[in-house]
């Protein structure tokens, strides 16, 4: 870093304040105690634009009124703000009469109205009736310009925050303004729906009206909600988020600012998928196999007994298979209830991070400001841990150099490499196509390590290569689990007992089986397993014919409805604050209760401790054992004939609760295959059209898609449309 | 002691009344005049075309200090229109045994959707009875009271608004 | 002694609240809830001459709570005059009175004593919850204030208002003597409240 950057003094309202050169008007002002009021500037978005003209001050020696969002702090400036400067009141009072001229007064059927920045500064700036006497001007409205967002073009000022996010921070550019001077409209290209992963926070950027959010619409009033502060159990990054409640039900969320996690910003997953709570085929009650009767609903002390006596049975002969979204207090109780309680060791962990990564913690934040992000794995970013790519974006627009390094990525690997290209660059000699790549790790001040791929032992492979590279503050390495507390629950598993988390292979018959949560119902691994245990208990939201196998359903709670702590992909425990209540008892109250019967005390409330702005851990562990570099898998042929390798990656837009949300529908990954441009040439085959992959027996219809990015011979598909088809495919025109 | 002509003078003003006449309301059977700005009974009013005024803004629920109002908004629909505007109240409700009939809910509301009448005779058996739903508030009381002469107690322009 | 077939609707017999007579309405939450005593809706000729002195001489106890008081005294003074209704005498003993107006917000320190005096009353007894604060605590929706004296003792009739006005509480006088007289039991007898 250079030196710190030369003190300036200004003059604002008669107040004196030194800050940082550079430092824009508003900022300074703050510093000061004054607000300056402003719409459209907003400093995550970029540089200032200064189209609302609503920050105008009075700035001494020059003739006329200036936006000061667009000035920076110079040394001697002195700046009158409207509190002082009746110049610079008047112009914002026109300002303000000049937004409003063609804004309607409908605030009483405006979902924004009682948090809307336009009511409260026309109320504290503008002028108190209207001039305007002809018609103003008229839209259809609401125009709906995805599913999830309604656009108002009556209520627009014009302001181009949502314009400058969808170009400058999502990058996605699908949010244009249309036409110039006074005929602008906030419009999609050829009214296209607004498919973006981040498309939701238009709607918090909106000063205005104008974007409103489609879920929320008439839902609440300001004045009628709770917002609760807690974080998005969705993904392993965790964003901070308000849980918005009317009347008992989660109405909204919205993005909190993290500054070190978030930036403020939430994906369209996290926004919107939180009305599965209440889909309408919830499971509320516990359910019991009872002989002759089938799946019974019974009353929650029955479960108990039926749960408390299936363990009985089973003896030491007990597997736990975690979906990775329970809270780390709940993952201790089951945890414990197994290891200590029931004398059984197994357990199914959805991911299993090594713990030499805690040595290389940094906050996502340092992603922006690294000098070299390298990204390994098969699964793109955006899908697994959607805000990494901001700032994977955020990174590159600063200069930074990002590699990806996988099926997709700028250097071709085969897939399923990523362990061994890691392996590859912290060794000394590494080969040819690597070499600049590691030179520039090496070299460069700040790195930034992210590991998105399938492989258990990534976490130790990455590690390795943090240590290789002797990753100092400002650098960092991501492991990004598959599940949002990933992390947490092999904290958790490991932390009970000194056993291992293994997977349980073999064919033996087996006592019990605790699933814990419907994802994991989705594993296969566990459904095979069910089918060994003789006695299944389940905590399932939704029923489904995994769960339908079991002999115990008890109704699963939501990540709104928990207290506790999730560890985010950092290793940031941060809080989870209960929003709404859970329709019966939550997992912890029954497996706390449940492990009472066992003799093993667990606490059955969380134990707070955690700061709502949770700070990240210091890195901690020991050096970590450099990794024995991994035989780099073995060089797959590039698609001779139609002989794909195929690449499967979980959407981001899916699992239970995305298939309960019906406006999140248009965002599921279409039914199509992702082909490299040349292969795809080869076999003549264009985007859109019906391909027909093959392995074995199966065979699936999909539409095709070239990438041009994908390395040859691999093709790649979304998980929910690759059910049944082996790794190695044949793809033949339909 | 006291003077024994301080207790006639008491009786006195006693026989006195006997010649006056009672002023004894005779209340079931005759009602005495309300006054015009009396608050009783809410009223939720339909423009002429037959729309509800109200657009289910929430407004009276927030003027409300006894947050007795319940206001659930829903998107009006070409097949469902029954407010003008974008939003409807598809629940209204009015606690009234909360309410406490300070009129708040009538200044807050932007369209003059919701008034005070002037009827007061609304006990009831049973207290779930005392919610008063959307149909209720939108139909005419089934009980009237008499109301004063409206030029005689009542200013032609309400304060409020005059200077709004 | 034979009873005619019961009325459909409670309005038939003589009741007229507000929501009674809304008879295009589906029946009310009272209505629902005396459906089952329908067989005792219709009075006898000896329930009704013990009906007709009930309502003639209800007397009421005192027990003024709070603003609500000042208009419940004001209904015994001469220009509303109770007497006319045989109720001129209020009771300072519960053993002597028929009638509690509760009239005013309940705390949770005063419910215990209000309980203790309704269940000193002799039956029959009937309760008015006079005001917002008694009929559902009004706007004193806090810790300290008991949330509708229905929680505590059966209440017969609410009467809304803050205060109701005199008149508005001899309604609620003359819907109690309406139900009285159509043979509708005291709440007690059909309503359960928490103990």
């Amino acid at each position: 870093m250079s030196a710190p950057p030369e003190q300036v003094t200004i003059t604002i309202d008669d107040r004196s304040v030194s800050v940082p050169k550079g430092t824009g008007l508003v900022e300074s002002a703050l510093q000061a105690g004054i607000e300056i009021p402003v719409f459209c500037y907003e400093p995550r978005l970029g540089p200032p634009l200064g189209a609302c003209r609503m920050c105008l001050v009075e700035i001494e020696g020059l003739p006329k009124l200036q936006a000061a969002c667009t000035l920076s702090a110079q040394d001697g400036m002195v700046v009158r703000t409207s509190a002082t400067s009746a110049q610079a009141a008047d112009g914002q009072e026109g300002v303000l009469e000049f937004i409003l001229l063609n804004h309607p007064l409908d605030c009483p059927d405006c979902d924004k109205g009682g948090e809307c920045p336009l009511q409260d500064l026309t109320l504290r700036y503008g002028p108190g009736t209207s001039r305007m006497v002809v018609q103003k001007r008229t839209f259809d409205k609401p125009i709906p310009i995805s599913p999830l967002i309604a656009l108002d073009r009556e209520r627009c000022i014009l302001c181009y925050r949502c314009t400058r996010f969808s170009e400058q921070v999502a990058e996605d550019g699908q949010l244009v303004a249309l036409n110039r001077g006074a005929s602008s409209i906030i419009a999609t290209f050829e009214d296209e729906p607004y498919r973006a992963h981040f498309s939701g926070n238009v709607i918090d950027l909106c000063p205005v009206g104008a974007l409103t959010s489609t879920v929320y619409r008439f839902r609440a009033r300001p004045w009628e909600i709770q917002n609760v502060p807690t974080v998005c159990a969705m993904c392993p990054v965790g964003c901070n988020v308000w849980a918005t409640t009317r009347e008992g039900k989660v109405a909204r969320v919205l993005a909190r600012n993290h500054p070190e996690v978030d930036g403020g910003w939430l994906c369209d997953k996290g926004r919107f998928a939180h009305d599965h709570l209440r889909a309408a085929d919830r499971l509320t009650e516990p359910i019991r196999r009872i002989r002759m009767r089938g799946l019974v609903a019974v009353p929650w002390e029955e479960a108990l007994d039926a749960a408390d006596e299936g363990l009985r049975a089973a003896g030491a002969s007990v597997c736990v298979a975690f979906s990775g979204g329970e809270t780390v207090e709940q993952a201790d109780a089951l945890s414990r209830l197994v290891r200590q309680g029931l004398g059984a060791d197994v357990a199914l962990l959805p991911d299993d991070p090594d713990p030499a990564l805690d040595a290389f913690r940094a906050p996502l934040a340092a992603i922006r400001s690294a000098n070299v992000c390298l990204v390994v794995g098969d699964e793109p970013v955006l899908e697994r841990a959607p805000i990494v790519d901001l700032w994977l974006r955020a990174a590159r627009r600063g200069g930074a150099e990002v590699v990806t390094v996988g099926p997709a990525g700028a250097i071709a690997a085969p897939p399923g490499s990523a362990a061994a290209i890691c392996a590859a660059l912290a060794a000394s000699s590494p080969p040819e196509e690597l070499r600049e790549l590691a030179r520039d790790l090496r070299e460069a001040d700040r790195v930034a390590l992210v590991w998105s791929g399938d492989d258990d032992t990534g976490g130790r492979h990455l590690a390795g290569l943090a240590a290789a590279l002797e990753l100092g503050e400002g650098s960092g390495a991501y492991f990004l689990p598959r599940t949002p507390n990933g992390r947490g629950v092999a904290q958790a598993w490991r932390a009970a007992g000194d056993g291992r988390g293994i997977d349980p292979s073999g064919d033996e018959a087996l006592g019990a089986l605790i699933v814990s949560g419907d994802e994991a119902l989705r594993d296969t691994r566990v459904v095979a397993l069910a089918d060994r245990a003789r006695f299944v208990l389940t905590t399932a939201m939704f029923m489904n014919e995994a769960a339908g196998q079991s002999h115990v359903i008890l109704p699963g709670t939501g990540y709104l409805e928990r207290d506790g702590t999730v560890v985010n992909l950092e290793g940031r425990s941060q809080r989870l604050r209960r929003t709404v209540e859970p329709p019966g008892w939550d997992e912890l109250a029954f497996f706390a209760q449940l492990a009472r019967r066992f003799g093993v005390d667990v606490d059955p409330w969380t134990r707070a401790g955690v700061d709502e702005l949770a700070a990240l851990p210091a890195r901690s562990g020991t050096a970590p054992v450099v990794a024995a570099p991994a035989a780099r898998g073995p060089q797959r042929a590039a698609g001779a004939g139609g002989d794909f390798e195929l690449v499967r990656y979980r959407a981001l837009f899916s699992g239970a609760a995305v298939e309960r949300v019906p406006q999140l529908a248009f965002q599921r990954p279409a039914a199509e295959v992702e082909l490299p441009g040349g292969d795809a040439s080869r076999l003549h085959i264009a985007t859109g059209e019906r391909v027909v992959l093959r392995s074995g027996e199966v065979s699936r219809e999909l539409a095709a898609r070239v990438n041009r990015r994908l390395a040859p011979g691999v093709a790649r598909v979304a998980e929910e449309h690759a059910d049944g088809l082996a790794d190695s495919v044949r793809i033949e025109k339909a | 002691m006291q003077n024994p002509f301080e207790g006639a003078k008491g009786f006195a003003v006693t026989l006195g009344q006997i010649f006056r006449k009672p002023i004894t309301q005779q209340y079931p059977e005759y009602k005495r005049p309300v006054y015009p700005r009396f608050r009783g009974r809410h009223r939720l009013h339909r423009h002429e075309n037959g729309l509800e005024k109200c657009v289910g803004c929430s407004l009276c629920a927030a003027a409300c200090p006894s947050d007795c109002i319940r206001v659930v908004a829903a998107e009006n629909s070409p097949g469902n229109r029954v407010s003008p505007g974008e939003r409807y109240a598809r629940i209204y409700e009015i606690n009234l045994s909360r309410c406490i009939f300070c009129g708040y809910c009538e200044l807050a509301c932007p369209f003059d959707a919701i008034t005070l009448g002037n009827e007061f005779e609304l006990s009831e058996y049973s207290r779930d009875d005392l919610i008063y739903t959307k149909d209720m508030l939108l139909r005419p009381p089934t009980k009237t009271m008499p109301v004063a002469d409206r030029d005689l107690y009542d200013t032609p322009d309400p304060v409020w608004k005059r200077e709004s | 002694m034979t009873r005619a077939a019961p009325p459909r609707r409670l309005a038939e017999l003589g009741l007229s609240s507000e929501r009674v007579l809304m008879k295009d309405k589906e029946p009310g939450s009272f209505e629902r809830e005396v459906a089952e005593l329908e067989e005792r809706l219709l009075p006898t000729t000896l329930e009704k001459a013990v009906s007709w002195a009930q309502t003639k001489s209800m007397w009421p106890d005192t027990f003024g709570l709070a603003c609500c008081a000042i208009e419940m005294m004001s209904i015994v003074s001469a220009r509303y005059d109770i007497a006319r209704f045989g109720m001129e005498a209020f009771r300072a003993s519960p053993r002597q009175a028929d009638l509690l107006i509760v009239s005013g917000r309940v705390s949770h320190k005063m419910a215990a004593p209000l309980r203790q005096i309704y269940d000193q009353m002799l039956e029959p007894k009937w309760v008015i919850a006079m005001g917002a604060c008694a009929s559902s605590g009004g706007m004193f929706n806090n810790y300290a204030v008991l949330q509708g004296v229905d929680r505590i003792v059966p209440v017969d009739i609410h009467v809304p208002g803050c205060p109701p006005r005199p008149e508005a509480l001899m309604e609620g006088i003359v819907r109690l003597h309406e139900k009285v007289r159509a043979g509708v039991p005291p709440a007690y007898e059909f309503r359960r409240v928490a103990t």
